[in-house]
């Protein structure tokens, strides 16, 4: 019965989908008309009528003025052509120099291109009711030109069908150097990438036990990764698949870098530059730091709170295979040549509007599997938190790393479905025509913006609070102190996590909202800064009167307080509204998130794979290679983005693909803007180059480190217990860890609020998390 | 010329000097507190009894985390009441103001005087524009307030809007298509133009802001956003 329904229901969504109009595209192709030619005149080009450009020189002579014969033979012009008054017709396009008709017969066209008269289909004595044109052409001061012809021959009863056209392609003089497309960098960069993450794979395989290494015992070894449900495997596919990603941004960053490297440059086009950012921010947030918070999560949490698994490890699978589907659903867009170039805010009604390439619906539908990939992994979370603690460990003994999980997970879990309602209206705008967007048809213009963001900044607090927990738990450890204020920070925690909601509208001060909203946003905004200050101050006091061991992994918590504390006092500057009209859509902004994303996230969580990295592989990283890492990595990484601000304050906007430096007609950038461009851009080079080195490490380190003992820094927390790397289930199920305490604590029994989660969470008969 | 409007760098200089201290103090602190409790692996006092599995000692000091909590929060209360009170400067309505309206399109800028707006005697010369490369607009006394015409910006013809110092102007704005925004860089100033809605922004340039600057796009409209471009000039 259930059956049945389920597949009559699924026929009617396949017929829906199956009639719903779909997405359009060109028969010839993505590109201009000269690729597509005359299609007014037959959908693609024949080998019947044959085009000739007579009159250009062997060697050009620079300047110099050209007499251009154009004529055609063959088609229906020739054949049975009642009609001498409609016999043909040409267009001719040139790269460079100057096109000029000679008599009546010829016109010019807006775009520099010449085509015959008559098109309006006045016959007599026009240039339709020729076989052959004349045209001058005037030879560019220097280098050469490429021409492109097309000629039609018709035949003559005034309407489109039976007629045919061929096409013509000459060069002249000396040609440029052939560039690649920024699309064909960034597409053999990223095979690049996957063959190199293959092979890495393969060789992680063969050097486990090169003496046994067979084919055959490759794919159960791999296959066991991709199906299984264990807490541990999924956490490592999430960190592979995040740093994957995180790779794959950075490609688009050093690509856009070089674009911007010196004004005016020409090295991606405005569309492809668009899609690039689009994609960078996109790939960043959803592909790369998130999975990666993932991944700690997964691996971490169960063994820190002293839990067998996740509560739910096959809603946890598939959580995370919902990613890489998202991701082809992303990219495929940018490589049919129209991926989505919204930006990752995708803001409407741009995003409904047909200038917005088709890519955008991929990214739309990608964006929902992103939205239900990380709904039911809140699920799983929440679940995992309410009734997997161990037995002695109540709300307030929890580590700060999952602390900072359930908070980032009830944020998220809280906020994302506003914007998976935005998207799903985006979705059906984009596909079956409704008006949700259509400002026409009464949308309001804000409505996007503020479902956006309503999910868009509580998101980056999910993002930058685990890597709190991280700084959290590397500085204690590293310290051999306790966090100070562990409760404050829990608190603090909280605060951020219920003041996240209500501060988006700084978003949006120039973006003509209600005045009351602008005023309060002003004012939560600010508040922000108050539990983030009792952060930054408690981990600095952690260190005193401690033992503070160096380590790779302190070393990334340390640079994290500087980068972190910057970025949070760049973020004081946005409040204030009247500032914030000058700063807003400025690279000021740009420096301000990444030095919170990068400098705050990426860092913390790089701390965090120095920190984990021998409990989950058994092996100890180099700690030479790694201190490496952290001095290129950090000193490149501020050269990146400290110019920013500057490049900011100047008035240089984001999100264009050039930049005007001043002239004696106007005034706009200084002209030192573009050297400090240049700067940022061979600075990009540098920070990419040396997060290679972590990828080379974790695969040596993993493959020939040290063995690590079950404690190697000495941490307090429960993932110490267990062996590294830890058995499966990661904590005997039938004889779970006690949480024990250094002395004696008045508020062990649970409280008001712990016995009602209890209540509603653990049914009363249940016999202590035995699997069925 | 300088990026950024008086008021921008009124504020800017503020959080500059309070955000200087902050970090000096972190950094201070940090430095301070990283090098004197520093220690080589083996010779750690484990005063909190770390071991795995055990809650340890706790380390907290109320008076301490409070001063952090209030100290903070009394300089945020002072930085929001400096933001406060030019917070809604540029968008409270001026009757005075002689208006532009600015309309946002794909991707281009639509300029257009308006200073007689609900007044009835235009005098002789605006209705005399016909012939001319630019279309010009006095005011009641026969003062120039507000011409337009155009202006060749990296090859590209683009209007120029040129409008007298010490003169109130206020904007209004909107879009024919989405969001746009026109950035004025020289007085720090920008907001979107919203299909459907009218959004508004008030200026007075003064005599220091004579001269010409590059009004970009800053809401990103697709293509050619970069391109978006116009000059504002401020003459005497």
């Amino acid at each position: 019965m259930n059956k049945s329904r389920t597949l009559g229901i699924l026929a009617i969504l396949l017929l829906a989908v199956a009639i719903a109009p779909s997405a359009q595209s060109y028969p010839t192709g993505i590109s201009g008309a000269q690729d597509g030619g005359c299609s007014c005149h037959g959908q693609t080009a024949s080998s019947d009528v044959v085009a000739s450009l007579e009159g250009l020189p062997s060697e050009l002579e620079a300047g110099a003025t050209y007499t251009l014969n154009i004529t055609f033979t063959g088609g229906p012009s020739y054949d049975d052509n009642a009609n001498p008054a409609a016999l043909g017709g040409f267009h001719l396009w040139v790269s460079d120099g100057v096109l000029a008709p000679v008599d009546e017969m010829v016109q010019l066209n807006s775009d520099g291109s010449v085509t015959h008269t008559g098109t309006d289909k006045a016959d007599t004595g026009m240039g339709n009711d020729q076989r052959n044109w004349t045209v001058e052409w005037t030879a560019p001061m220097d280098g050469g030109a490429k021409f492109v012809l097309h000629v039609n021959s018709v035949n003559g009863d005034q309407t489109n069908g039976g007629d045919m056209w061929g096409k013509l392609t000459a060069d002249v003089g000396p040609q440029p150097a052939e560039q690649a497309s920024g699309l064909t960098v960034l597409a053999s960069a990223i095979l690049l990438m996957v063959v190199i993450t293959l092979s890495c794979i393969l060789w992680v395989f063969y050097r486990q036990d090169p003496g046994a290494f067979a084919w055959e015992r490759f794919w159960p070894w791999f296959s066991d990764y991709i199906t299984s449900t264990d807490h541990k495997k999924v956490g490592t596919l999430y960190m592979v698949n995040g740093l994957f990603f995180l790779g794959v941004g950075g490609l688009f960053a050093l690509i856009f870098r070089v674009q911007l490297a010196v004004p005016g440059n020409d090295f991606l086009t405005q569309d492809e530059y668009n899609q690039f950012f689009t994609m960078h921010g996109t790939t960043m947030i959803f592909l790369a730091a998130m999975p990666m918070i993932a991944g700690f999560a997964n691996w971490i949490v169960p063994l820190q709170i002293g839990a067998q698994d996740l509560a739910l490890p096959r809603l946890n699978a598939l959580a995370f295979w919902l990613n890489p589907a998202a991701a082809l659903l992303l990219f495929s867009g940018i490589f049919s040549g129209q991926g989505a170039d919204t930006g990752w805010t995708g803001y409407a009604p741009y995003i409904v509007s047909h200038t917005a390439h088709s890519g955008a619906t991929l990214w739309v539908a990608g964006q929902i599997l992103i939205v239900a990939s990380s709904t039911i992994s809140g699920i799983n979370f929440m679940t995992t938190f309410c009734t997997m603690r161990a037995p002695g460990m109540g709300w307030m003994h929890m580590p700060l790393f999952s602390w900072s999980m359930l908070i980032a997970t009830l944020m998220l879990f809280i906020s994302i479905p506003a914007f998976g309602i935005g998207l799903i209206q985006v979705l059906l705008d984009r596909t079956i025509g409704t008006v949700f967007y259509e400002v026409a048809a009464g949308g309001d213009p804000l409505l996007w913006s503020h479902l956006f963001w309503y999910f868009g900044h509580p998101e980056v607090y999910v993002v930058v609070l685990p890597a709190f927990g991280v700084i959290s738990e590397v500085l204690s450890t590293s310290a051999r102190r306790t966090i100070f204020g562990y409760k404050s920070m829990v608190f603090a925690l909280a605060g951020i996590g219920i003041v996240g909601f209500i501060v988006y509208g700084h978003h949006m001060f120039t973006s003509g909202m209600s005045p009351v909203l602008r005023f309060v946003t002003m004012l939560t905004t600010m508040l922000v800064a108050v539990p983030t200050g009792i952060k930054i101050f408690n981990w600095l006091q952690t260190m005193h009167g401690g033992s503070l061991v160096y380590r790779t992994h302190t070393l990334w918590a340390l640079g994290f307080l500087v980068t972190f504390t910057l970025g949070g006092i760049s973020g004081m500057y946005f409040p204030a509204v009247a500032m914030d009209l000058h700063l807003h859509e400025t690279y000021f902004v740009v420096a301000h998130f990444h030095y919170v994303f990068v400098g705050g996230i990426v860092f913390g969580l790089y701390s965090g794979i120095y920190y984990w990295f021998p409990k989950a592989t058994g092996r100890m990283m180099n700690e030479k290679i790694g201190i490496l890492h952290f001095m290129t990595g950090f000193i490149s990484y501020n050269l990146i983005f400290w110019p920013m601000h500057r490049l900011g304050i100047q008035g240089q906007p984001r999100r264009q693909h050039t930049y005007f430096i001043t002239t004696d007609e106007y005034f706009a950038l200084p002209p030192e803007a573009a050297d400090w461009n240049m700067l940022i851009t061979v600075a990009a080079f540098m920070f990419f180059a040396s997060n290679l080195i972590l990828v080379y490490n974790m695969i040596s380190s993993g493959l020939r480190g040290q063995k690590a003992p079950s404690d190697p820094w000495g941490g307090w927390s429960m993932e110490w217990l267990v062996s590294s790397p830890p058995p499966t289930p990661s904590h005997d199920p039938s004889n779970l860890p006690v949480l024990e305490f250094a002395e004696i604590h008045g508020d062990s029994d649970p409280g008001f609020f712990g016995k009602m989660i209890q209540w509603m969470m653990i049914p009363e008969d249940d016999d202590g998390g035995e699997e069925e | 010329m300088e990026a950024g409007g008086e008021i921008f760098w009124y504020l800017f200089n503020i959080f500059n000097f309070w955000a200087a201290i902050v970090l000096v103090i972190v950094l201070v602190w940090l430095f301070y507190n990283s090098l004197k409790y520093r220690s080589k692996d083996g010779s750690n006092n484990n005063i909190d009894d770390f071991k795995p599995g055990v809650f340890p000692k706790e380390n907290d000091d109320l008076k301490m985390e409070l001063t952090w909590t209030i100290v903070p929060f009394i300089l945020i209360v002072y930085l929001t009441y400096i933001a406060w009170g030019p917070i809604d400067e540029m968008w409270s309505a001026d009757p005075d103001a002689h208006e532009i309206n600015i309309t946002g399109n794909q991707w281009y800028w639509d300029i257009d005087c308006d200073p007689f707006r609900g007044t009835e005697n235009a005098p002789e010369s605006n209705l005399s524009m016909e012939n001319r490369s630019s279309t010009v607009f006095y005011n009641a006394n026969g003062i120039l307030i507000c011409e337009i015409s155009t202006i060749e910006v990296e090859g590209q013809i683009k209007p120029l809007l040129r409008v007298k110092a010490d003169e109130s102007y206020g904007f209004l704005l909107t879009s024919n298509d989405v969001t746009h925004a026109p950035f004025f860089l020289d007085w720090g100033l920008k907001e979107d133009t919203q299909p459907g809605m009218e959004t508004r922004l008030y200026y007075t340039p003064s005599m220091d802001e004579v001269g010409s600057s590059l009004l970009m796009c800053t809401e990103y409209c697709g293509k050619d956003h970069g391109y978006m471009t116009a000059v504002v000039e401020v003459f005497e």
